[in-house]
């Protein structure tokens, strides 16, 4: 019996750019899949490899007309991908997305989910712990490096002081650490194949959403201004000590 | 291509410098974006403005500049240093003018028009005689000069006050004078062009002369509103010529007669035409210093120039106060759009100039209507202007195959209008050629012919896959309406050559049905024959002595030689033809050979290659017929490049066959191998018509 790998992929906007009206990214551009996790997919497809009969289910929660964004993981060899929306989750924050997509794994019952490291609109980097948490499963994240032999997995982890190894049982969550492996890039006929395979859109009725978060207001970052140029007239140095006194620098 | 209600253009919290209003006299300039004077060839052969001159100056002040100088106009038959400068001084000038002003003024924007007196110096077609204050040519010149009497002398002044008369009638809100890198005030002003002994020469004051009289005649004959500027020639950078000192020396006196409201920064000259339009090897920001003194010693407001593209350093010149407006040319040329992009926060998508100065200068100092590399529709805005691009009404499913210039060019207008777009690239990464290219020396900067059509494509939602090599049969898998093959070129090295092992062998095909022949030449498959793909890619060649054959004239050829040397290798350049290079730009012809100069390079025009051996090269004079052995380690020969076409005959035959509604089109070097400027224009054509 295989095992069911769910990767979380995001399609994120391929600008990044702040709407000044509601704080939040403008979504009206067209979206992408993460750059990052195609390093998830490329995990979970070497993890398909080691248990045979398992399969890779690709998840995203995102409006519809983003659903596309998977198309990149079906080449790449995933078997079939599933998206979740509902009207409820726009602009959702934390709390939401992850209600939102544990519950969408729930539905595929997997043994194992994979995470990328980040998305490269909101940097967050802490879904993988909501999601795991929603779902009781252990969680293995920052991996650099992974094994799976029957139903555990070992888990190299790079932590500040250097490198951890840890061993959980399966059901979990696997979160990477950067671009850790070279993502394939699908022939012509995966990219073919990939366009015949399914993408589920599902909406959801009930969106177990709990809003925690809201946008107060968004500043742009400070302007450089002109710098002050001290002319040297032999008293430079005294001119300098004072600008550095006065800012409490010296 | 008018709009109803002018857009503002000011007010940026990104760029706040860039985009505050500025007051030149009685002129009020929505930003500090000022699109610089230059020839643009678009006048008929008569001075006559046209159509296109208009709509040049219109697509301009549409995407958002604050002031253009509407440039290169003559004051006098005598001073009109091509037939295609405007006729200013010829009230039949008027009316076509008037339409300029118009259109740009609807957009919000203010045009002043620079007036120029050739005098000394002239392109392709000269008046009879060029007036200059002393006999002698301009040194980089072959034609001499008639020193003017004082007959002449008024008539110059008389044709500068004819000319603002019919300017302040069309419209415009100033008239900038030229006393820059090209044109009569400058000779006058100038030392060493200037040897008189009468009232117009001998001391500074007198040198000044003529140049203030026709200062003071265009003012006297224009509303009082009107603004007055000087272009202002700071540097000559000639061993002979003015340096900095003198240039504001000259703006000090101009500045003292209280005639003029403010100066546009300019430096070079004839003798140093490198330095007035620099391309990629100068440095950008280069002149700065230049503007900065003049900044320093004056009161009025200043325009800064010179390989300024890049909106930060824009931004900051302004900050810190070298300049109070900042004045582009290449770059508006080649997105006239910036400003509005700038404001709108999308700097990212603005389409740099790469300061090839192949479609712009090259292109003018021929007396042909100008153009652009990266801006297909430059100097032709009627027929291509981006402002024209219309929603497919029936969206098509376009499968475009090769990820170069060509091929993301066609995806990038198709996917604007509306049609469903995948893109197929068999490299890991976009770029085709131009990635090959920008490794050459001095060529960074091409590079963002690549940078711009990615970031547009990617933005566009065009679907992308590299790595991906496309098979004919797969194609039709994909059930497209369109298919576009830019799959590009190769070297045309001999099949046994090993550049087949990393690039298969295209063109078989072709070959075959006798629409292609490889090359000729014995001895090109050997191994010390290597192709610039591979040279540029990294492979290093072993020994010390390259030659490299140049029967393209262009970049591939003249660059692949300065990677070579610049890598270490004693480098042989051989031509056919009596120069090599001899297609390249002027002011690229001149900084490259000033570079072969002090380098491992050698020139041999008139030689072609007759056949390769192992560490030796039979060469022939192409004039006596003469051959001489030559020994070298390794041998690169750059030739034309064959067309990469084997995926389109074959899909051809397969449409063919199956009676497939699929419509096929091949762009780009996949149909024939091509400067870049012609194949971006070829892939917008093609993009508009599906």
């Amino acid at each position: 019996m295989g095992l069911t790998i769910a990767v979380c992929i995001k399609p994120v906007p391929v600008t990044t750019r702040l709407d000044p009206h509601t704080g939040r990214l403008d979504r009206s551009v067209a979206h992408r899949m993460n750059s990052v996790d195609e390093n998830a997919v490329e995990a979970a497809l070497t993890l398909r490899e080691s248990v045979p009969d398992s399969e890779v289910v690709a998840v995203s929660v995102a409006p519809a007309e983003f659903s596309e964004s998977l198309r990149p993981a079906l080449a790449m060899g995933a078997d079939r991908a599933i998206n979740v929306s509902a009207p409820e989750l726009e602009g959702a924050d934390l709390l939401g997305v992850s209600a939102a997509l544990a519950t969408a794994l729930s539905g595929i019952h997997p043994d194992l989910v994979v995470f990328g490291a980040w998305s490269s609109d909101g940097y967050g980097a802490m879904l993988w712990a909501a999601v795991g948490e929603r779902l009781g499963f252990a969680v293995a994240s920052r991996a650099v490096d992974f094994m799976l032999e029957a139903d555990r997995l070992t888990v190299t982890r790079q932590i500040e002081e250097g490198t951890q190894v840890v061993e959980v049982v399966l059901p979990a969550v696997l979160a990477l650490s950067g671009e850790v492996n070279t993502p394939r890039y699908p022939s012509f006929k995966d990219v073919i194949a990939g366009k015949r395979k399914p993408i589920e859109n599902l909406t959801m009725t009930e969106c177990p959403v709990t809003a925690g978060t809201t946008v107060l207001s968004i500043d742009p970052a400070p302007l450089r201004t002109r710098g002050i140029v001290i002319q040297d007239d032999g008293r430079a140095h005294e001119q300098l000590i004072d600008f550095l006194a006065l800012r409490g620098i010296v | 291509m008018s709009m109803a209600t002018p857009p503002a253009i000011s007010g940026s919290t990104e760029f706040p410098h860039l985009f505050s209003p500025l007051r030149v006299r009685g002129v009020e300039l929505r930003n500090r974006l000022v699109f610089q004077p230059h020839f643009n060839g678009l006048a008929d052969v008569h001075g006559m403005p046209t159509a296109d001159s208009t709509a040049y100056l219109e697509e301009r002040a549409w995407g958002g500049a604050g002031l253009l100088v509407d440039g290169s106009m003559a004051t006098m038959y005598e001073g009109q240093m091509s037939r295609k400068y405007v006729a200013a001084w010829d009230e039949r000038s008027v009316e076509q003018n008037r339409r300029t002003t118009d259109a740009v003024h609807s957009h919000g924007a203010s045009i002043f028009a620079q007036l120029n007196h050739g005098g000394h110096t002239s392109l392709e077609t000269p008046p009879p005689v060029l007036w200059a204050p002393t006999q002698m040519p301009e040194p980089s010149s072959v034609h001499t000069t008639k020193a003017m009497d004082a007959t002449d002398l008024r008539r110059a002044v008389e044709g500068f006050a004819a000319s603002a008369r019919n300017l302040a009638n069309a419209g415009y809100d100033g008239v900038e004078l030229k006393i820059a890198h090209d044109g009569l005030l400058r000779s006058f002003a100038s030392p060493f062009f200037n040897r008189r002994r009468d009232a117009y020469g001998g001391s500074f004051e007198n040198r000044m002369r003529l140049p203030l009289e026709c200062v003071a005649a265009v003012r006297e004959n224009m509303p009082d509103e009107m603004a007055l500027g000087i272009r202002i020639c700071l540097h000559e950078y000639t061993p002979f010529g003015y340096e900095l000192d003198y240039g504001l020396r000259i703006a000090e006196h101009l500045e003292a007669s209280g005639l003029v409201d403010y100066f546009n920064c300019d430096a070079g000259s004839f003798s140093s035409f490198w330095m007035e339009i620099p391309p990629a090897a100068v440095a950008q920001g280069f002149f700065r210093p230049l503007n900065q003194a003049l900044k320093a010693q004056s009161d009025l407001p200043v325009v800064a120039f010179g390989r300024i593209k890049d909106a930060g350093l824009a931004e900051h010149m302004l900050a810190n106060a070298e300049a109070d407006l900042i004045g582009m040319a290449r770059q508006l040329i080649a997105d006239p759009e910036t400003p509005r992009k700038l404001l709108e926060g999308r700097a990212n998508e603005v389409r740099a100039c790469i300061a090839c100065n192949d479609g712009c200068l090259h292109a003018v100092a021929q007396e042909k209507p100008i153009r652009c590399v990266q801006n297909p529709a430059a100097g032709q805005e009627l027929l291509y202007s981006e402002r024209l691009l219309v929603r497919a009404s029936d969206p098509r499913s376009v499968v475009v195959v090769g990820g170069g210039p060509a091929g993301l060019k066609v995806a990038e207008i198709a996917a604007r209008r509306g049609h469903r777009v995948s893109l197929f690239e068999r490299d890991t990464h976009l770029g085709g050629q131009v990635k090959l290219g920008s490794r050459q020396p001095h060529h960074e900067e091409f590079a963002e012919v690549v940078h711009y059509l990615e970031a547009a494509v990617r933005r566009l939602g065009v679907e992308v896959w590299t790595g991906s090599e496309v098979d004919a049969e797969g194609v039709l898998d994909l059930e497209p309406d369109v298919v576009v093959i830019a799959t590009g070129s190769q070297p045309n090295l001999p099949v046994s050559h090993r550049q087949s092992s990393t690039d298969p062998d295209a063109g078989a095909i072709a070959r075959e049905r006798g629409l292609a022949i490889g090359p000729e030449t014995p001895g090109l498959e050997l191994p010390c024959v290597y192709s610039t793909d591979e040279v540029l890619a990294g492979v290093a060649l072993p020994g010390t002595d390259v030659l490299l054959v140049d029967e393209q004239g262009h970049w591939e050829a003249a660059g692949t030689a300065e990677f070579l040397a610049a890598a270490g290798h004693r480098v042989t350049v051989v031509t056919t033809r009596a120069t090599i290079a001899s297609e390249l730009e002027g002011t690229n012809h001149a900084m490259f050979m000033q570079r072969v100069g002090k380098s491992q390079i050698t020139l041999r025009p008139h030689t072609g290659l007759r056949a390769v051996e192992p560490g030796r090269a039979l060469l022939v004079d192409a004039v006596t017929g003469e051959e001489s052995w030559l020994v070298v380690d390794a041998v690169v020969p750059v030739s034309w490049r064959r067309s990469r076409d084997d995926l389109y005959y074959r899909l051809h035959d397969l449409l063919l066959e199956s009676g497939s509604p699929i419509q096929l089109e091949r762009v780009g070097d996949a149909a024939a191998a091509r400067l870049v400027q012609t194949v971006l224009l070829e892939a917008h054509q093609m993009a508009t018509a599906l």
